[in-house]
């Protein structure tokens, strides 16, 4: 091993042990579980609007300037949103998600296939989203914020997002409240409050987003 | 006048006057009008005010131009005065109250023991009026949570000892959930100089930087050669000599210019960057303080950044080969904001005793492991695509000559087979670290407790041979390791989300 006192790291020593996981839990073995059916149904939908509009505006162009050469760009982009839409049904058929006693990972990907993780001692803010499409379907998205990015997971049941929003509301902030050094420590969002007007109004949770959104790290 | 730096030995914390000071609404200084209006300028854009004038200049000035000019003068006038007139701060029972806002007003509250850094820094500006600019940083904020643009010295260092002492207070009572009147400051520790510049050091890391800048300089000189009288004069010397040298042939002579060309622009980018250091970090100054560090630098520019120990992310050191030969390298404490602590110059003992304030651990990072080879693969394959369609391209116009670009691909073997010996990665159980290196060697180390996001992804690439990459998000960058064997990855994704799950300190 290199003396502390070495950055030249040049003539380390080169070893390829597997890495020690005796006993730890094991990601890869458990099983995920797939988004609604439904979504892919929303995602079609969104695909057809998308060709719709193309179309339309292909159309329109073509009678504006009266040539047919719209038209072609019109139809290449018809294949483009079908092909795209192909490829998105694929995707939807292998996402998951899966939510442990300590974290929510979220599995996704098409051509590249990404398993993204968030322990819950990083979650600083759930909140739920709900497209105009989603509605229709009764589905719902939920998001988990870090101080470093966050995960989206689609394609879930209204209720079962809600469910899963309390669940993680609630671990968090219970994990917040436990951390070791003093409860004071951890990060919280100075409060923002609205224009000052003659009319008293409740402040403003800074934390607080358009959809229904939980803040766990809450002024003390 | 100089940032006061607190004098060794005595007591930083803060007297009842600095909170008399600071217990009324205080506005900046009328010179911040300046600095408001400067602000706005930038978010306008120099480009396009840059455009508008070369518009006005060139199409002839007009009177309607003229009357468009002063109205929007004096827009920004009035702009910058209402700006000045609402921005207050107060600091009352234990809370930072900022107002601000032209359109509709803001009133921020920020719980002092939350303010986690207070940078005040001194432009060239500041220094002929004799002001600084404070900005403060909380936990919660990436950016500065505020910038106040112009206040005096003795405000700005009321505000910061203000603030340190309730966060040393507010640490010091474990149950301190809500400190209430004022709680006196628990524990009074006079700054201690932790490592400092000279300006001998700062000159040796700029002049053995990459002297990129030189190049920049000189290629337009040279371009312009024959244009410019005194230039072609100059170059004509330079041509003889180098006939006489070469014997008259056309390429000798052209390798011998571009060779002294080069040589030149290394030395005169050499000086550019060493000037640079020495006058951008003068007398830089590291100082362990009771909340954190605070850094102090420069010469035209004075900056002061402090940040607590926990906002520090990862440590990152780059070097050159030169540095390296010298024994010395450029340490970068990456932090939770904006305002990284950099350390040009750094010897192997300060690394090392920095990693032990911040980390806790002072043994060198974990660096004993190889990425794939197929590193080197892809590094060709993708260069080949581009090479045969640019040869291709080329083919068109200059014929089969244009193969030669064909070179390229054999030279990037050999370039990224040094690079893949060179890179390394490794984790042990508190960290995990990366090392890389082409012309300047980069290593960064990241405790595994700091991540944020846990991601194990799979390009089409890596997903035909086994591989996948692992990629750790902190508050402040990532750390990824590409093209290892998929079992390594999820194994260290394992690791890594296990220390997060079992250790309960904080992070930021």
């Amino acid at each position: 091993m290199d003396s502390p006192a070495s950055i030249t790291h040049g003539a380390a020593a080169f070893e390829n042990d597997p890495i020690d996981v005796d006993g730890l839990p094991r990601l890869h073995e458990q099983r995920f579980e797939p988004l609604d059916p439904a979504y892919a149904r929303v995602r079609a939908v969104a695909a057809a609007v998308a060709a719709t509009i193309a179309v339309s505006l292909a159309t329109v162009a073509a009678i504006v300037m009266s040539t047919w050469f719209p038209l072609v760009i019109g139809a290449v982009a018809l294949v483009v949103v079908m092909v795209v839409a192909i490829a998105q049904r694929i995707e939807t058929d292998h996402m998951a998600y899966l939510v442990r006693e300590h974290d929510v990972s979220f599995r996704s990907g098409f051509v590249g296939r990404t398993v993204a993780t968030v322990p819950f001692a990083r979650v600083q803010h759930v909140s739920i989203d709900r497209g105009p499409i989603d509605r229709r379907f009764g589905l719902a998205a939920l998001q988990l914020r870090t101080a470093g990015g966050h995960i989206s997971v689609p394609g879930l049941r209204s209720d079962v997002a809600e469910q899963l929003k309390e669940l993680v509301a609630d671990r968090a902030g219970a994990l917040a409240n436990a951390e070791v050094e003093s409860p004071s420590d951890t990060e919280a969002e100075p409060m923002v409050e609205p224009a000052i007007e003659p009319t008293v109004e409740p402040p403003v949770d800074a934390a607080d987003d358009a959809g229904s959104g939980a803040s766990l790290r809450a002024p003390a | 006048m100089a940032l006061p730096e607190p004098t060794p030995g005595s007591a930083v914390g803060a007297t009842l006057t600095d909170h008399d000071l600071l217990a009324r609404p205080l506005r900046q200084s009328p010179v911040a009008l300046v600095f408001i209006a400067w602000r706005f300028l930038r978010r306008v854009g120099m480009i396009n005010i840059g455009a508008a004038l070369v518009f006005a200049i060139t199409s002839g000035f007009s009177v309607g131009l003229w009357i468009a000019a002063v109205l929007g003068a004096m827009a920004i006038l009035v702009y910058s005065l209402l700006s000045w007139w609402r921005f207050t701060f107060v600091v009352s029972r234990d809370e930072l109250v900022v107002t601000s806002g032209v359109m509709s007003v803001e009133r921020l509250v920020i719980p002092l023991d939350r303010v986690q850094s207070v940078s005040i820094d001194q432009r060239l500006l500041h220094r002929v009026v004799g002001l600084v600019s404070a900005s403060v940083d909380t936990a919660g904020s990436t950016g500065a949570e505020f910038e106040i643009a112009a206040i005096d010295v003795g405000t700005a260092e009321a505000l910061r000892r203000v603030a340190s002492d309730a966060r040393v207070a507010s640490s010091a009572t474990p149950d301190a959930g809500a400190v209430t009147g004022q709680a006196p400051p628990a524990v009074l520790v006079p700054d201690q100089v932790l490592m400092r510049r000279s300006p001998g050091d700062l000159a040796l890391a700029g002049a053995t930087r990459l002297p990129w800048a030189g190049l920049a300089v000189l290629a337009p000189l040279v371009a312009l050669g024959d244009d410019v009288d005194a230039l072609g004069g100059v170059g004509n010397g330079i041509g003889s000599v180098v006939e006489r040298w070469t014997g008259g042939g056309a390429t000798g002579g052209v390798i011998v210019i571009a060779v002294l060309v080069i040589a030149a622009a290394a030395v005169f980018g050499a000086l550019l960057q060493m000037v640079r250091e020495v006058v951008t970090n003068w007398n830089l100054t590291l100082h362990r303080t009771a909340t954190g560090l605070r850094r102090t630098a420069g010469l035209l520019n004075k900056t002061s950044r402090s940040s607590t120990l926990r906002r520090v992310q990862a440590i990152v050191t780059g070097d050159t080969p030169p540095q390296r030969w010298l024994g010395f390298t450029t340490l970068t404490l990456k932090t939770f904001g904006d305002n990284d602590i950099g350390l040009p110059g750094s010897r192997p003992e300060d690394v090392d005793r920095l990693r032990e304030i911040v980390f806790g651990t002072s043994a060198p990072p974990p660096l004993n492991r190889r990425i794939t080879r197929w590193f080197v693969f892809l590094a060709v394959r993708n260069i080949t695509v581009v090479a045969l369609l640019v040869t291709f391209a080329l083919w068109f116009r200059v014929g089969w000559s244009a193969m030669i670009l064909l070179a390229v691909v054999p030279l990037r073997w050999v370039v990224a087979t040094y690079q893949w010996g060179r890179r390394r990665w490794g984790l042990d159980h508190e960290r995990i670290a990366e090392s890389y290196e082409l012309l300047r060697r980069h290593t960064a180390e990241t405790p595994l407790i700091k991540a944020q996001v846990v991601t194990v992804s799979q390009s089409f690439f890596e997903r035909r041979r086994g591989l996948a990459t692992v990629r750790i998000q902190t508050a402040d960058g990532f750390l990824a390791v590409p093209l290892i064997d998929r079992e390594v990855a999820m194994a260290v994704r394992d690791r890594v989300l296990y220390a997060v799950e079992t250790d309960r300190r904080p992070v930021l």
